[in-house]
């Protein structure tokens, strides 16, 4: 009996061993998933054209236009169209898309076998924000499947390694004083604190090097690149660390060595093009908000840096994007630009007015104030 | 043979007199600028300067797009009318699609008289930047001219004489000569 008994002790201790050593492989397992989950949406590398529209229709209009080498994540599928992100956006949440692409379009566009893909160091899943409580849960979609063969376009094709070895390959070797060199990985600010709401100093081109320390709050002290002393009053300002991104991890676009300046473009649609992808400095010269009318918009008036004013095609991504990094909680914005030499209190350039999504809900300019010597 | 002070002021008159009369007939040109009046049409102003029609475009193209909203607006106000006017539907089903088109109908008419508002307004702002402009231009030609008085209102004007008094041509070709 005894030994009947010490048999079913041992094994019941066994069982007891064999399932706690079981449960420690799952919450391995478990925890590998979770470090491997690619976050939300799908990362698609673009090989040829793909045109992000406003609006998820034909007929809306074209916002950017996705090029060869060039990450887009999408989302928010819905009726063969898709909400389409910034690679490097943490938060699911289709107010901070960019716009619409049409996924027949994507991924007859996109590289063959495209797949989700392990996030770069800025998109790991990060602290869940508590903002993403409002927005959709993420609902997994179908892998992507190329809807037909692709046709690769050579041009682009020889194109894109050309383009990845240039980011990869910085002109110059980094020096190493301080800090480490990181890419700006979108067109982003370089505000004078640690915090979204202090004042804008200048703007960071995607795939400007910049050298950067200093890391506190998620914000870093951004330096010249060729700064050589580690000293904050030396530095240009703050940027967000997710936006700046390690070299070897920037997959957009080589940032142009000396942009050409507007007068010497030569064929109208290159000049246009050129336009589109160059970034463009502004300043804020103030914010007005009523306090006796709660629901009237805050008025933004924004003085950009340029020496002729942009087409209105231009003019509308451009305000879109002011919108984007100068819009505060869900506040209802209208910016009004103005162009260098334009009275600061005067009247403005353009105006826009935008729905809570970012889409223009009304947007005109006056080209009657450029009728007049400034 | 004496003579007074009184008598030889009077023998100095006539040459007095004349010198008088001398600059009487020199001076009106003076005098009379000093009271130049001039009349300007704004409206002619607008319509007639580059400046002006270029306002007008601008105020047009956004006339032109407040329309296109309130004619989707109306459009969708037409559709749901359509189906809350369908036949065959139920008591309930049609109650809901009324009320969806009163608030529709209700959003449209609030939309008309916004548009409405911000046309108004846009068109003020798109005046006043033409007419301070002709301001500017106004007030450095009644200095140089010497007009004492422009008037701008054609309503406090009975008749004008264009050809001495109506300064808008020179006004309207001075004003697109500031301009680009």
């Amino acid at each position: 009996m005894r030994s009947l008994v010490a048999c079913l002790v041992a094994a019941l201790l066994a069982l007891a061993c064999a399932a706690a050593g079981f449960a420690k492989d799952t919450a391995k397992d478990t925890a590998k998933d979770i470090a491997k989950q690619p976050g939300w949406g799908q990362v698609y590398t673009v090989s040829g054209k793909v045109a992000v529209r406003e609006n998820p229709a034909l007929d809306a209009l074209t916002v950017r236009v996705l090029k060869s080498g060039q990450k887009v994540r999408v989302d928010f599928v819905d009726d063969g169209w898709a909400a389409a992100f910034d690679p490097a956006e943490t938060v699911r949440a289709e107010t901070r898309a960019q716009g619409y692409v049409r996924l027949a379009e994507l991924r007859a566009e996109a590289i063959p076998g495209a797949k989700p893909e392990a996030l770069p160091r800025s998109e790991q899943p990060a602290k869940p924000e508590k903002s993403a409580k409002a927005e959709k849960p993420a609902k997994p979609d179908k892998p992507a499947k190329p809807d037909k063969p692709n046709k690769p376009d050579k041009t682009v094709k020889a194109a894109a390694p050309e383009q990845a070895k240039k980011a990869a390959s910085p002109k110059q070797a980094p020096p190493q004083n301080f800090g480490e060199i990181r890419v700006a990985d979108c067109r982003m600010a370089v505000r004078a604190g640690r915090a979204k709401e202090t004042e804008f100093l200048r703007l960071l081109l995607p795939g400007q090097r910049v050298r950067v320390d200093f890391l506190e709050d998620g914000w870093f002290a951004v330096f010249d690149p060729d700064e050589k002393v580690r000293d904050l009053s030396r530095a240009w300002g703050y940027g967000r660390d997710k936006l700046l991104v390690p070299e070897k991890d920037y997959a957009g676009q080589p940032l142009p060595a000396t942009p050409e300046p507007a007068g010497k473009e030569t064929p109208a649609k290159g000049s246009q093009k050129l336009k589109g992808e160059d970034a463009v400095g502004y300043a804020v010269l103030g914010r007005q908000v009523d306090h006796l009318r709660p629901l009237a918009p805050v008025v933004l008036r924004v003085r950009l840096d340029m020496p002729a004013p942009p087409a209105p095609e231009a003019l509308r991504k451009i305000v879109r994007e002011i919108w984007k990094a100068e819009r505060r909680k869900n506040e209802d914005l209208r910016l009004e630009v103005l162009l260098p030499g334009m009275e600061k209190d005067g009247l403005a350039f353009a105006v826009a007015r935008f729905h809570d999504d970012g889409r223009l809900r009304e947007f005109w300019w006056r080209e009657v104030v450029l009728r007049t010597k400034r | 043979m004496y003579q007074t002070p009184m008598s030889r002021s009077i023998l100095l008159r006539p040459p007095f007199f004349s010198a008088v009369i001398l600059m009487l007939l020199l001076a009106p040109w003076p005098a009379r600028a000093e009271q130049k009046i001039g009349f300007v049409n704004p409206q002619r102003v607008v319509n007639e300067t580059r400046l002006g029609k270029t306002a007008k475009a601008d105020l047009a193209r956004y006339v032109a797009d407040k329309d296109r909203t309130a004619k989707a607006s109306a459009a969708q106000v037409e559709t749901l009318r359509k189906e809350a006017e369908a036949p065959g539907l139920s008591a309930p089903d049609r109650a809901r699609r009324e009320e969806l088109l009163r608030r529709k109908a209700a959003q449209h008419e609030q939309l008309l008289s916004e548009n409405a508002r911000d046309i108004k307004a846009e068109e003020t702002r798109l005046l006043q930047y033409v007419m301070r402009r002709a301001e500017a231009v106004l007030e450095d030609l009644g200095k140089k001219g010497g007009y004492a008085i422009i008037f701008t209102d054609p309503a406090a004007v009975g008749y004008v004489d264009k050809a001495s008094v109506d300064l808008t041509e020179r006004v309207a070709h001075e004003l697109d000569g500031r301009g680009k």
